[in-house]
């Protein structure tokens, strides 16, 4: 039997070590920031950015969600102004920058999944790469998002069939 | 028969296809990044240094303070008769000028858009947040500025009043 009074029981305020945050989950953070950047040197910038605001917000953290969820969102926030610097920058989303690292080299396939992931709407971008390359369900991608898991779904089959008409030559 | 067909073929093209996607790998930066990094951003905290948000300010700030000037502008050719609108707008403004993230300047401006007569540069601006970000999802927008507090919201218009002094 479910106890009902426990609902109405705020969550415990809990305390976290920045170090301790940082190091569990900075990679997965910057897998995240990379695929919605597309290159290595911002997605450095945008991980250490989530961090800072991480921190900053910590103290505002209620612990209702898993922290890295929260750090997830950060993030996904954090890319849409990164996009729109992109887009006011003027610089064109048919040019999505190359890796700096010379010893790097994607292949021509891995270059046209990039530059067509890239130049998706960043709704759907988002949505697609957490789905296609951090294994969420739609269901955990509204919660992480904050929106209805029909709007999700209708993101994710967008940037589907968008993907479907640019990659048509290699699928 | 034939629509079964279609089907098939559509679902074995979307295996293809994250079959294909499958293929990108992340680039990892080097190890130190991340070895570095709580101390980076510990430095960042207590420095305060310009982010990289902040920066990408210095580059297009131009183009930015124009776009908060045309953004004030509406809100004042919105008229203090459309009251809660008009905060909206005000709102969008500040939100462009701080922490809060471009997408959410979107939703809000969007949100305006469908309540209120309004200028021919935000209808246009409108027009190319809902071409080329595809906002159809309506419930988003109004989540966002539901999640507001009133406390959030007068923070938000004193700062804009604030900001309207200096201009």
């Amino acid at each position: 039997m479910i106890d009902q009074t426990d609902k109405n029981i705020p969550p415990e305020p809990q305390t976290y070590d920045l170090k301790e945050v940082i190091t569990s989950n900075s990679q997965a953070i910057y897998r995240l920031c990379y695929r919605l950047t597309g290159n290595v040197e911002d997605a450095k910038d945008l991980t250490q950015e989530v961090f800072i605001r991480a921190y900053k917000g910590l103290d505002n953290f209620r612990g209702q969600s898993e922290i890295k969820t929260w750090l997830y969102r950060i993030a996904i926030n954090l890319g849409s102004s990164w996009r729109k610097k992109e887009v006011f920058s003027s610089i064109s989303l048919d040019e999505i920058p190359e890796p700096a690292a010379p010893d790097w080299q994607d292949s021509d396939k891995v270059r046209a999944v990039k530059k067509a992931v890239g130049q998706l709407p960043y709704k759907q971008k988002m949505v697609f790469v957490m789905r296609q390359y951090e294994g969420f369900k739609h269901e955990e991608i509204a919660k992480i998002t904050g929106r209805t898991e029909g709007s999700v779904k209708a993101n994710y089959h967008q940037a589907v069939e968008k993907l479907k008409i640019s990659l048509k030559d290699l699928i | 028969m034939k629509n079964e067909t279609k089907i098939v073929h559509a679902e074995d093209t979307t295996q293809r296809l994250l079959q294909l996607a499958g293929s990108w790998e992340v680039e990892m930066p080097e190890e130190k990044f991340f070895i570095n990094l709580p101390v980076v951003v510990g430095e960042s905290l207590r420095a305060k240094p310009a982010s990289w948000w902040r920066k990408g300010w210095i580059y297009w700030g131009a183009l930015s303070g124009a776009m908060a000037a045309v953004m004030l502008l509406f809100a004042w050719q919105l008229g203090a008769g459309i009251k809660a609108d008009s905060r909206l707008v005000k709102a969008a403004s500040e939100w462009g000028l701080d922490d809060y993230g471009w997408e959410r300047v979107d939703e809000v401006l969007s949100q305006a858009g469908q309540s209120t007569e309004l200028s021919a540069s935000l209808k246009d601006y409108n027009s190319a947040i809902l071409l080329e970000y595809s906002i159809s999802d309506q419930d988003d927008y109004q989540a966002a500025t539901q999640d507001l507090s009133d406390e959030e919201w007068q923070d938000v218009l004193e700062q804009i009043s604030a900001k309207e002094r200096t201009i």
